[in-house]
Formats: C-alpha cells, sequence, structure tokens
C-alpha cells in the first residue's frame, strides 16, 4: 500500500463503528467530569455532546475542503512549506501526547486495580508491542475490529444494567442544577472535548475512507451512539453510587464491582476490565496509526512500518515519565486537558479554514 | 537492565536495518536512525533514574502559569 496517497478501503459503516469505539474507550475513564459535575454529570453528557458534535463538523469541513488529504498536508498547503512544518510537528506533539497519557491509563489500571506486583513498565510493554503489531497491519485491520469491539461492549453494558436494577436509586439525583454556574461549564468543555474533540485525530484517516461524501454522517452518527452510551452509563454510575462516585478513580469499575446476584455470581469488574483493555487498545492503535502516518508524511518516508515499534519505545518511556505520581494525573484530565485539547481541536482547524478562504484554496462544496 | 536494554535494542536494530540499506532508502534510513537514537538516550536515562523533565508538564506550565487557561 502506498502511504503517500492510502486511498481508502475504509466502509461507512467501519467508520461509524470505529469512531462509536473510539469514544467508548474514554466512556470508561469518566471520572474526571463526575468529580466536577457530580449528580448532574448527564445534563453535562447532553451539551457536551453538543459541543463536541460542532468541534466534530469544523474538522469536518476543514478535511472536506481538501479530500483526500491528512491534517499534516492540509497544513502544508494551507500556511506553506515552513509555517506548514510547524503547525504539523504540533499537531505530532499532540497526537503523541495522546498516545502515552492514554497507555498510562492502560497501565494505571492494571497495575492499581488487578495486578499490583507487576512494574508498570513490564505492562506498557506488552500493551504497545500488540498495539505497534496492529498498526503495522494498517488502519483496515484496525477497524475491522470495531465490530467486535462494539458488540462485546453493547452486550456488556446492557448486562451490567440488568444485574444492577436493583441497586439503582434514582433520589440520588436530587437536587438537580444547584451546584455553581461554572462547574457545568467546566464539565461540558471536558465531555465536549476530551471524549468527543479527541476525533479530530480522524482528520489523518479520513483520506482512506471510501467515500468521502458521507463521512460526515458517519462520524456523527457514530458520536451519537457512543453520547447515548455514554449517558447510560453516567446514570448507572450515579444511581448506584450516588456521591461516593467522586472519591474513585475509576467510577465505573466501582459500579460494576457492585454486582451481586446470589452468592454465585459476582466480581463482574472482570467484565469491566476486558472491555476497559480491548477498547483502550483500540483507540490506542487508531491514536498511533495516525502518528505513524503523521510522521511518514512530514519526514516525507515511504512506509512508516520501520518506525512503528521505536516509536513504541518511545512512548513507553514518556508514558512512564510524564507523571510521578497518580495525583498529578488526577489534576491534568479535568483543568489542563481540555484548554490543550481545543487549541488543536477549534482554534487550529478555524485558523486554517478562515486562512484557505482567504488565500481563496480549497474546494468550495460538494463532493465527487 | 542495561545489558538488556542494549540486547533488545541491538535485535530491533537487526530486524529493521537490513531491508532498508538493501533497497537504499537513505531518507529512511536517517530519520529511522534518529529515532533510533532519541529511543536508545530516553531508556538508558530511564533505566540510570536520571530526572528526566516531563512534555506533559511542560503543557501545564504553558498553560497554567503563562496563559492563565486551566480550571481551578
Amino acid at each position: 500500500m502506498d502511504i503517500a496517497t492510502h486511498k481508502g478501503t475504509i466502509t461507512n459503516k467501519q467508520l461509524l463503528l470505529a469512531v462509536a469505539c473510539f469514544i467508548f474507550g474514554s466512556t470508561l475513564q469518566s471520572s474526571f467530569s463526575i468529580g466536577v459535575t457530580k449528580q448532574d454529570t448527564w445534563i453535562v453528557v447532553i451539551t457536551g455532546f453538543i459541543v463536541g458534535a460542532i468541534v466534530a463538523l469544523i474538522c469536518l469541513t476543514l478535511s472536506s475542503k481538501f479530500p483526500g488529504k491528512t491534517i499534516i498536508e492540509i497544513n502544508e498547503i494551507v500556511y506553506g512549506k515552513v509555517i506548514g512544518k510547524v503547525v504539523s510537528s504540533l499537531y505530532i506533539f499532540v497526537i503523541f501526547s495522546s498516545v502515552y497519557l492514554n497507555t498510562r491509563d492502560v497501565g494505571n489500571f492494571i497495575v492499581r486495580d488487578t495486578m499490583p506486583q507487576t512494574p508498570l513498565a513490564a505492562i506498557l510493554i506488552i500493551f504497545i508491542f500488540v498495539c505497534a503489531f496492529a498498526v503495522n497491519k494498517g488502519i483496515v485491520a484496525i477497524v475491522r475490529l470495531g465490530f467486535l469491539f462494539f458488540l462485546l461492549y453493547i452486550i456488556a453494558l446492557i448486562i451490567s444494567i440488568i444485574l444492577l436494577l436493583n441497586n439503582m436509586n434514582f433520589s440520588y439525583f436530587s437536587p438537580s442544577f444547584t451546584l455553581p454556574i461554572m462547574n457545568y461549564v467546566q464539565g461540558t468543555h471536558i465531555i465536549g472535548l476530551i471524549p468527543f474533540g479527541e476525533v479530530y485525530i480522524f482528520m489523518m484517516i479520513y483520506p482512506s475512507v471510501d467515500k468521502n461524501c458521507k463521512v460526515k454522517k458517519s462520524v456523527l452518527s457514530g458520536m451519537l451512539i457512543a453520547a447515548i452510551a455514554m449517558l447510560i452509563i453516567a446514570i448507572r454510575d450515579w444511581s448506584v453510587l450516588g456521591s461516593t462516585a467522586t472519591i474513585f478513580k475509576l467510577p465505573t469499575y466501582q459500579t460494576v464491582s457492585v454486582i451481586e446476584v446470589g452468592e454465585t455470581l459476582s466480581r463482574a469488574e472482570a467484565l469491566f476490565s476486558i472491555s476497559f483493555v480491548v477498547l483502550l487498545f483500540f483507540k490506542i492503535s487508531v491514536m498511533y496509526y495516525a502518528l505513524m502516518i503523521a510522521f511518514a508524511q512530514i519526514f516525507n518516508i515511504k512506509s512508516y512500518k520501520p518506525l512503528t515499534y521505536i516509536v513504541g519505545i518511545i512512548s513507553i518511556c514518556l508514558s512512564i515519565l510524564i507523571y510521578d505520581s497518580v495525583s498529578e494525573n488526577a489534576y491534568f484530565a479535568p483543568n489542563i486537558a481540555p484548554t490543550y485539547v481545543t487549541f488543536f481541536a477549534v482554534v487550529l482547524p478555524i485558523l486554517a479554514l478562515l486562512i484557505a478562504k482567504a488565500r481563496g484554496i480549497g474546494r468550495k462544496r460538494g463532493c465527487t | 537492565m542495561i545489558i538488556f536494554l542494549i540486547i533488545v535494542f541491538a535485535i530491533i536494530a537487526l530486524i529493521n536495518v537490513p531491508p532498508l540499506i538493501r533497497e537504499k532508502q537513505w531518507r529512511e534510513l536517517t530519520v529511522y536512525s534518529g529515532f533510533f537514537a532519541l529511543a536508545v538516550t530516553l531508556s538508558m536515562l530511564l533505566a540510570l533514574g536520571v530526572d528526566i523533565p516531563s512534555p506533559i508538564k511542560g503543557v501545564q506550565y504553558i498553560i497554567k502559569d503563562v496563559l492563565h487557561l486551566n480550571y481551578k
């Protein structure tokens, strides 16, 4: 496959499932908004989805102006050769940081909750090795897994809801709308930009999609499905845990561990662990692939494949050294990360759109 | 630990480099060497227990202390 053009073999349905699974991966790490918006998290999920959809539309508009081009190539066309490379390296920096931050999340989760004796590095090495293997197989191989993971996640979600019906207490939701207004703004910003806004990474993948015309519809319906799942999770978690949900690192995990049917069916959090690792594998593989394509295009090389494992090693090192403690991680995600992502998912695409309009480049409307 | 790292990097180089030389992809080889050097340095420093500045803390510094765009 020619990397410079990488013309598409992803169908729109696969793109839809890929976007949904990509966001499912983040729904399991929902702890950062629950600490901010407490019982009103479900409201913030709805407003966050609206914001996220607008962000995705901005990125999609930019992509549809330059059909068949990734964000790295668009930067070069819009800003010119030198400034384009600078902007592209910023994008590489942020995609790279998404890769190692999410890898660290997987490591933290496994070390904290399932294998406390294992060193972090051992888990990260195994995990990244599997991701690198998937990335070397190409994006088509990765998105084909989307359907399987989608089913797995939906089935796990439905089973957990049925088993938790007994434990739900909807009086935990009152009083609604009593938090300071700033908390709703921050909550909307977090949900809108971190799970949904991260879809800007798909700007590296749209060129591989078969029919560019229907991309908008597939991405938005994928996001809608994920938003519904997220809403259900927000309601389920709060109605089971109540205000104790704010003290846990992963409220979703604690919610599932409440399940106990008779004496036989308990410890269902294994179900959650599996879907967490599997969906984050999917999410990280997509971002990792986007990163490799970005490297290939910025250095103008034919194939990213020899680089994959080396970049994997670098991201293992970085994900070990970024934080000294879990509490630093817990501060970064709700307070700094939304602004950080906003810059790349909203500010830069709008700037690129304006410059493209001013210079009169890019396709006007409609699609081929 | 260091010896283990050297062995692993040697194996990776042995797998990746010969095809690049055989197909005379010099540009790829240059980029590859750059990444390889970065990976070796980072992991050696980590293995030796040297404190490496975290890129995420740099981002945090810019957003929090320079731009003041953080929450809380």
